[in-house]
């Protein structure tokens, strides 16, 4: 779902998706995105002085309801990467159609090992 | 500008708030004071010296004792620490084992939904600057036993629902009470309603949910 439709939200953008798995630099054309990916880390990794460092940060840098809303995304992702995961669902053909080109860009594909649903 | 804790719309706090009532009910494989204890295992994880000592380790080794101060079964609990911590390596192999030791398939699913549901709930609230929030009272009652007939084969450990337009949206399908519970919980931080609105624009949503994905190794 997400990969999808940040593929359909990539095509807009001039920057290099690349930063989503460390393999680029920049802020991917996204506004304040070197931002947004460092309190990505902290709140997917519950780093919470760093998290708490960054809100200062982000309330005089976009304000405290885009702060408050990016830390509400990274922990529904927090939540739904684990859902994911513990279904060991695969990619439906519906998103990996959509995000052929991003999933190269970015490389997730590689956190697909075979192993995982080997039985 | 100085900031202990940030704004929280009501919406969301009013839907963070109906997913732990409902966790505190009974749901369908397990009492509300059981779904409750799986909130705890999953607040406990974070400091299990077994989850610590495993993270350098393969995590498919279920042997080892967790921390554990709840009356859950140990099973359940190796379940909820694992999702909780290290959600990026598990492996069908991993999950045969947590059947073959008892859990059923369809009380899996639902510990899966409570565990991933407290995680958003907990990760939010900690994110934000705000305590965890408290546990209600478990409430009276019984599981429903609840199973879906309407599921099929998709390649996945589970049967996923026949109906959703993405695999994520149909995986918890086996019960759907469970479902229902987790995309409560999920629902405010995505594009899940026509009306949805959040303070940052489309790219950077999806800028902070891919990455949030890549921290967490899921491919999907």
């Amino acid at each position: 779902m997400a990969l999808r439709e940040s593929a359909e939200v990539s095509e807009d953008t001039e920057g290099d998706l690349g930063i989503v798995t460390g393999r680029g630099d920049g802020d991917a054309g996204v506004p304040h995105g070197q931002f947004l990916i460092r309190l990505a880390d902290a709140v997917a990794g519950w780093s919470w002085d760093e998290v708490t460092r960054l809100r200062h940060i982000g309330v005089n840098l976009v304000g405290p309801e885009a702060t408050s809303d990016a830390i509400l995304v990274a922990a529904g992702f927090n939540g739904i990467t684990r859902v994911a995961d513990a279904i060991g669902i695969r990619l439906d053909s519906r998103t990996a159609n959509a995000s052929v080109n991003l999933r190269a860009t970015i490389g997730i594909d590689d956190f697909a090992p075979a192993a995982k649903w080997i039985a | 500008m100085t900031v202990t804790a940030l704004p929280v719309d009501a919406a969301t706090s009013a839907a963070h708030d109906a997913t732990l009532r409902a966790i505190a009910a009974p749901g369908a494989w397990w009492s509300g004071a059981d779904r409750l204890a799986i909130v705890r295992a999953a607040r406990t994880a974070p400091t299990c010296v077994l989850c610590a000592e495993r993270d350098a380790l393969a995590p498919a080794a279920i042997d080892g004792e967790h921390d554990n101060d709840s009356e859950l079964p140990p099973i359940a609990v190796e379940a909820v620490h694992a999702i909780r911590n290290d959600s990026g390596r598990l492996a069908r192999r991993w999950f045969d084992d947590v059947i073959d030791m008892g859990l059923l398939p369809e009380a899996y699913v639902e510990l899966v939904a409570v565990t991933a549901s407290s995680v958003i709930l907990d990760t939010f609230a900690q994110g934000v600057g705000q305590d965890m929030a408290e546990l209600p009272e478990p409430a009276n009652g019984t599981p429903t036993l609840e199973r879906s007939d309407d599921v099929e084969e998709a390649g996945a450990w589970l049967p996923l629902a026949r109906q959703g337009r993405a695999n994520i949206l149909r995986s918890l399908g086996l019960v759907p009470s469970a479902l229902k519970l987790f995309f409560g919980a999920f629902g405010r931080s995505y594009y899940m309603a026509r009306d949805s609105h959040f303070a940052l624009d489309r790219a950077q949503v999806e800028l902070v949910a891919a990455r949030v994905s890549a921290v967490n190794e899921c491919f999907y």
